[in-house]
């Protein structure tokens, strides 16, 4: 019995944990679409999802806010981009990178992936300065090219076309994993080579680096790192308990500088080791996770003995 | 040696060789398809369901042995992961407590910001766009054409 208590204590999964799952399920609460090998279309697809997950998922039952962006920026010659940018807006206004730490599909695979027991490469000052490419990324896949081809009269939602791994993984994958839609296979291209060579490249590397695709390439965590300081969920720092120890930062598996910055996705992992019991996850003035309980002296003394 | 070592490496092997073999099945139907349309079969598809199928079900073995040692190592205390050891030592700084009134108003000015887009966009269309364009299979996000 104490055996079974033991695992169950050592695999019993967190409560973040259950949340990314339900978040990820609810994305893609859709589930006939899966067994038809159809796409949702019903109304719901009129608001986007505040994590990334592909429209094309037979699942999902909203859309897309990267893929939204893009082609509101494709459309945006004939309508300005403002419901799209609008949603994105309230949604890093709200949540910030809460969402990628707790609310992203994608987030949770390259985590479980992370788990598998292979040689880690830790950050490094590299891995800070590769951190800046998502917002090149974002800048010319989902910024420029769109709104370049798009005065020229060709959308093209550049970051879905040449990089997103949720789209073939999701879409691509979901789709052509079911007998109906044998007849994509005749359309597929070099297009699908080169996206699905990136997704095996990405869910590799995620196995080796921590979040790889989430770090370094996601224009999405781009956008939402943004809202870090104004965001009203987050990790949040007592200032006048901080002692400046630099724990956090330590034990963090992102390029952080320190606690709730633009790399920082919120996955309270830092509040377990905080000797001063500093860091809290709140949503304004509401604390949603407070630090654990202090241990008293006696307590660590016998530890220690 | 320890046997989580020599296990995370057979591990590193095993996902590696599934990998690269995953990608040159795929770049390898690709090729084979550029070489048809080359040969005069204009309309010769790069990937069939038949093909693909074929090809997942010689990498099944790979597949099955790599999620066996996923598995594993979920369920053997021995082989799961050490802890990883924290960065050297260095101080951070401490965050400097925003003001929070001046941080209150900027929110509620992006609120009013994102109220307002999201309503103008719904009037313009920008919804129905949304919707239009989420309904039917994405191409560019499959991969199709």
């Amino acid at each position: 019995m104490d055996k079974w208590k033991s695992w169950w204590a050592a695999h019993r999964p967190s409560t973040r944990r259950l949340v990314q799952l339900y978040t990820a399920l609810m994305y893609n609460a859709h589930l006939r679409g899966f067994a038809e090998g159809k796409i949702y279309t019903g109304p719901a697809k009129s608001v986007c999802v505040p994590g990334l997950n592909c429209y094309s998922c037979p699942g999902a039952v909203a859309a897309c806010p990267l893929g939204a962006l893009q082609n509101a920026i494709s459309a945006s010659p004939r309508r300005p981009a403002f419901y799209a940018l609008g949603l994105l807006l309230l949604f890093g206004l709200a949540l910030g990178r809460v969402v990628c730490g707790w609310a992203c599909p994608i987030g949770l695979l390259q985590e479980l992936l992370y788990k598998l027991p292979v040689p880690k490469v830790k950050k490094s000052r590299f891995t800070r300065a590769l951190s800046w490419l998502k917002y090149l990324i974002l800048a010319v896949f989902v910024a420029i090219l769109p709104l370049w081809y798009a005065l020229r009269d060709f959308p093209l939602p550049a970051f879905c076309k040449y990089i997103c791994p949720a789209g073939t993984l999701q879409g691509a994958v979901g789709l052509l994993a079911h007998p109906a839609n044998a007849e994509l296979f005749g359309l597929l291209g070099a297009g699908f080579t080169w996206k699905f060579i990136l997704l095996v490249l990405i869910l590799t590397a995620s196995l080796f680096i921590y979040r790889f695709f989430c770090r370094f390439l996601c224009p999405l965590g781009a956008i939402y790192s943004l809202f870090a300081r104004a965001a009203f969920a987050g990790v949040r720092v007592d200032a006048a308990r901080c002692t400046g120890c630099g724990a956090c930062v330590r034990c963090c598996p992102v390029d952080i500088r320190q606690v709730g910055d633009r790399e920082c996705v919120h996955c309270t992992r830092c509040m377990s080791v905080c000797p001063e019991q500093a860091i809290s996850l709140k949503a304004g003035r509401w604390t949603l996770k407070a630090p654990p309980a202090r241990r008293s002296a006696q307590e660590r003394g016998g530890e220690a003995s | 040696m320890t046997a989580r070592r020599i296990y995370g490496l057979l591990m590193t092997l095993l996902t590696l060789a599934l990998a690269a073999l995953l990608c040159l099945s795929a770049a390898g139907f690709y090729r084979a398809g550029l070489a048809a349309r080359a040969a005069g079969e204009a309309n010769a598809p790069f990937f069939t369901r038949e093909g693909v199928a074929e090809r997942l079900k010689g990498l099944w073995p790979l597949a099955a042995l790599w999620l066996a040692g996923a598995l594993a190592s979920w369920l053997i205390p021995a082989l799961r992961p050490a802890r990883p050891r924290p960065a050297p030592a260095s101080a951070a700084p401490v965050p400097a407590a925003p003001d929070q009134r001046r941080m209150a108003l900027l929110r509620l000015a992006l609120l009013a910001a994102a109220a307002a887009l999201i309503v103008l966009g719904a009037l313009n269309g920008g919804a129905l766009d949304m919707l239009q364009k989420a309904v039917k299979i994405c191409t560019e996000c499959v991969g199709l054409g």
